[in-house]
């Protein structure tokens, strides 16, 4: 491999909105500068090494090292750098962005103006990047390129350069890569910065059964040679960088990086705790004055009991979720016993996507079905002590101080809807029933209007994306990223039954629908708790001041009528159906409660009434 | 050698009723000679030589509609082999259609000391509504007609949770029929898998009126003389079934006929419930089994918690078992369920309609034995 000048290199990553094109556009790419020859490429390539990350074969391929010739004959080392697809992934995204110089914005033109685009739009041009504008999908019948095009205009997109594809054929391809060597700079030291001592970000990690955890990494400054002795600048972990290579897009041992190169580096780190993104590797003898801006050390937003839906599965499930950890260091763990739901876990997520997508490769790739219990965001509760205060954490309803709070904080929001124009009335209702604020509210274009609204985190963590989906036939498009905390009045509600405290249904909810959300509670758990040999009471309390209260009367009748000679195995039968079904139940003080019961309440986040539904 | 207990299926009726699960068919002479031949035959293997009878009961099916030619070959062929007690108690279920003068008389001639009539209600709505031959008038002739012929214990069944049927109708049937009854046993309507009923969707009153009718029941009855010894059944003092309370005491029993089920306190079988098959199994000389069990100690307990807490006189236990029970009932909240008598466990009065919900809260059986 010859000596490559910074000139030469484009360091760049494709932002899009879900399903708007960009694993098949880097798949074509793959493809035209040779890099994953035509026989062996699979659809969206980059992603599915993720596959094999998880057995333990092969590094994710978090960048791809390709190379281009222009048409004017000058050879270029592209750099494509992959970014997580979720906003809940929004620290990550801004790593990767800023491991760029450069950003292909696609849009799907059949689609328009989403809200990710916009969103990864704003981040990329916060990061400072060169913007090329890519309308995928050109091909298509129902392609509107011109309102596209508007929408990027009005959104204040450079439209200069704009370029027109089918990630699908392949058509256009070739233009853009020629686009794209000329509208993307090349690398450059930034000001201040010492050419000769080593700064490399940390954009991404992954573990390895052989190699230990993998970092991907740029150079900003500086040179790393295999044996270096390396550090991680917010670990503060000293190791030598064992093996470094690069992705193209299979790893490739190069023994060395320099300046602008984005690579990997093994340097026998244990726990992927320690390679956190963001952070800078530097070399232990030469360490620079100051790291590399912008790290911080990724905290869940969202925690939620995770139960197997079959509790001998307790086993698989702890399994499951250390393997996921493993490769995943924003998942954080910790066991959990619920009275209602048994051994479990208490995750913490980055966000809901994050959750379901921990859910999700639970049960696709693990085969463990899974419960997700109780998803609460982190609150903040204070409480005077002397002439200061302190505050403590709250991540789900039963670490509420029994002595109260002066005052509590909420995450909030900042969430971007974007919706047609028509539905724009059942859209805003709903937000305001979230206790959202309005903040802005945008034409895109006669049919398309953004809105932006400060909103609680909480409001939108259990089914908000479906209603609005259904609001708006699945229309609308949703994006948020956390803003503040801010003051919020909120209470604890605790379910009695038979006067004893249920400590699995307790919730936190806003003082505003504490009543409605009550009276919710109490007639649902009515209808799911079937009759017992004696009357049981279901009170909802906040502050100890019953809220709402329901009544099960006592069973009156169960018994076989007739009972002779021959009818006692049949009856016997009967009676183990019986007993077994009792097995499913919970009991909480002498009160038998099926699971169904549990699961209407701390599954479903739409607490109105069964009967308004 | 013990007394026995002999239960007797007699699986012919005229018309079928359409909540009946029992196994029955069509009534034809050609098929009474049939099952007459088999059922000697079955007595001849089943029923010990010199055994002497405590209880005899036919059921059905419909008994009475047997001719006096069958009754005496069965009669017969029990003699020769079994003597009966002196005070025997000897059963037969009778549809009102068929108490007429004449099998009155035969039957009391054959030594039968006990008829249980089904009447079911006196409401003519809902005898036709249950498919019963009958109607409320023929009912109680029918009773008036056993007395004529000197049978003092007559008992009556009657349903009740009937779609339809109120509280006013039920309180009626019991005062009316009460004097003329030693004993009655009244059912709720369960709607079995496979019966006509089941298949035209019948849905029987909901638990709470199935419970208020049931105490209608039980007041009106015990106001006429009539005490509750077991769930479904009421007796003046001295008339409780023997039978039945030897069957939920968890005795010994011979059953005799097409389905019936037999138990000797170890094993349990069930003959097969299809006459022919019956029929061709004991030409050959073969017992007509189609099931068999023998329940281990634990499924015993079960069972006879099972049967013994219908009663008045509960279940009998050991000290040991007794102690267990007392000891798991209390760590599931039934504690105030039960009474404690030296013999045993028995259901408090006021727990007697939800016995199945206290079976199934009661900790496995494995435990209670300890």
């Amino acid at each position: 491999m010859g000596k490559v000048e910074a000139e030469e290199i484009r360091n760049f990553c494709i932002v899009a909105h879900v399903d708007h094109g960009k694993s098949t556009l880097a798949d074509r790419i793959l493809e035209l500068t040779g890099a994953v020859p035509k026989e062996k490429m699979r659809a969206q390539y980059m992603d599915q090494l993720d596959i094999e990350r998880e057995r333990g074969i092969t590094i994710k391929a978090a960048a791809a090292r390709l190379s281009y010739r222009s048409g004017a004959g000058k050879a270029y080392q592209l750099n494509l750098i992959d970014t997580p697809g979720h906003v809940d992934f929004s620290y990550e995204v801004s790593r990767s962005l800023a491991a760029c110089e450069g950003a292909l914005l696609v849009v799907d033109v059949s689609q328009g103006v989403e809200a990710q685009t916009v969103s990864n739009f704003l981040l990329a041009k916060a990061s400072k990047l060169a913007i090329l504008p890519v309308l995928n999908k050109c091909d298509l019948k129902q392609s509107d390129v011109e309102r596209t095009t508007r929408q990027l205009r009005e959104l204040g997109v450079d439209i200069t350069h704009l370029v027109k594809i089918s990630a699908k054929t392949g058509e256009g391809v070739p233009e853009l890569l020629e686009k794209l060597v000329t509208v993307i700079p090349p690398p450059r030291s930034r000001a201040g910065e010492d050419p000769e001592i080593l700064k490399a970000l940390i954009i991404d990690s992954s573990y390895d059964n052989y190699r230990g955890v993998v970092a991907t990494i740029r150079i900003f400054s500086g040179r790393l040679v295999e044996q270096d002795r390396v550090r991680l600048w917010a670990a503060g972990v000293e190791t030598v960088a064992a093996e470094v290579g690069v992705f193209s897009p299979v790893p490739v041992r190069v023994k060395q990086l320099g300046p602008g190169q984005v690579g990997y580096v093994a340097a026998g780190w244990k726990s992927m705790r320690d390679v956190a993104v963001g952070d800078t590797l530097v070399r232990a003898a030469s360490p620079p004055s100051a790291p590399l801006p912008g790290y911080q050390r990724v905290k869940p937003m969202v925690y939620a009991g995770l139960f197997p839906t079959d509790g001998e599965n307790f086993e698989a499930l702890k399994n499951g979720l250390q393997k996921l950890a493993l490769n995943d260091s924003s998942l954080t763990i910790e066991p959990e016993v619920s009275d209602a739901l048994g051994f479990g876990f208490k995750c913490g997520f980055l966000g809901l996507l994050h959750m379901e997508i921990v859910s999700e490769r639970l049960s696709k790739e693990l085969g463990i079905e899974t419960l997700l219990a109780s998803p609460t965001v982190v609150y903040r509760v204070y409480q005077r002590q002397g002439a200061g205060e302190t505050m403590v954490e709250v991540k789900s309803a039963s670490e509420m101080p029994k002595e109260g709070a002066d005052r509590i904080e909420e995450p909030r929001i900042r969430a971007l809807i974007f919706t047609p124009t028509e539905m724009v009335g059942p859209v805003m209702q709903l937000l305001e029933d979230r206790r959202g604020v309005l903040e802005e509210m945008n034409y895109l274009d006669p049919r398309k209007v953004i809105l932006t609204y400060d909103l609680p985190l909480s409001e939108v963590i259990t089914d908000f994306y479906d209603r609005l989906k259904s609001l708006t036939r699945g229309y609308a498009s949703f994006d948020y990223e956390f803003k503040t905390y801010a003051p919020a009045d909120m209470r604890k509600l605790d379910v009695l039954l038979n006067g004893k405290e249920v400590d699995a249904l307790s919730l936190i909810v806003h003082k505003d629908s504490a009543a409605r959300i009550s009276k919710s509670v109490s007639s649902r758990l009515a209808e799911a708790i079937p009759r017992q040999l004696f009357e049981v009471v279901v009170q909802v309390a906040s502050n100890g001041r019953i809220i709402a209260r329901e009544t099960i009367r006592a069973l009156r009748k169960n018994v076989t009528a007739k009972c002779y000679g021959g009818d006692i195995t049949r009856k016997r039968k009967l009676l183990e159906k019986q007993r077994e079904g009792k097995k499913r139940m919970k009991q909480i003080g002498t009160v038998e409660i099926p699971k169904e019961a549990f699961l209407s309440i701390l599954k479903s986040g739409d607490l109105n009434p069964p009967s308004a539904r | 050698m013990a007394a026995v207990h002999v239960y007797v299926h007699v699986p012919f009726c005229v018309d079928p009723c359409g909540y009946c699960d029992f196994y029955r068919g069509r009534y034809r002479s050609a098929g009474e000679a049939v099952y007459r031949e088999a059922l000697v035959r079955e007595i001849g293997l089943r029923v010990p030589e010199g055994a002497v009878v405590r209880s005899l009961y036919f059921g059905g099916g419909t008994p009475s509609l047997l001719t006096e030619a069958g009754w005496t070959a069965i009669f017969n062929a029990l003699t020769a082999r079994a003597s009966f007690e002196t005070g025997a108690e000897i059963s037969i279920e009778a549809n009102p259609a068929s108490v007429t003068k004449e099998n009155a008389r035969m039957w009391r001639t054959l030594g039968v000391n006990r008829v249980s009539v089904g009447v079911q209600s006196l409401n003519n709505r809902i005898l036709r509504f249950l498919n019963r031959l009958h109607n409320a008038r023929q009912a109680l002739a029918a009773l008036d007609c056993l007395a004529a012929a000197g049978f003092q214990n007559v008992s009556a069944d009657l349903i009740y949770a009937i779609p339809g049927q109120n509280l006013r109708d039920l309180r009626g049937a019991v005062r009316h029929l009460a004097p003329s009854l030693r004993h009655l046993s009244a059912y709720a309507l369960a709607v079995e898998p496979g019966t006509p009923f089941a298949r035209r969707g019948v849905v029987p009153q909901s638990p709470d009126q199935t419970a208020a009718q049931y105490e209608i029941i039980l007041e009106t009855a015990g106001l006429a003389g009539l005490r509750r010894y077991e769930i479904s059944n009421f007796a003046r003092p001295g008339y409780e079934c023997s039978h039945n309370l030897n069957t939920w005491a968890y005795g010994a029993l011979i059953g005799l006929g097409p389905s019936a089920v037999g138990f000797d306190g170890r094993r349990r079988y069930r003959n097969v419930p299809d006459i022919r098959q019956y029929s061709v199994s004991l030409r050959r000389g073969a017992l007509p089994e189609s099931f068999e069990e023998s329940p281990g100690t634990n499924t015993r307990l079960r069972e006879r918690l099972m049967s013994g807490l219908r009663t008045r006189d509960g279940t009998l236990l050991s000290t040991r078992e007794r102690s267990r029970l007392q000891k798991l009932s209390a760590e599931a909240g039934l504690s105030d369920c039960f009474e404690w008598p030296e013999s045993g466990a028995r259901l408090k009065s006021s727990k007697w309609l939800v016995l199945d919900e206290i079976l199934a809260r009661l900790p496995a059986e494995e435990a209670v034995v300890g």
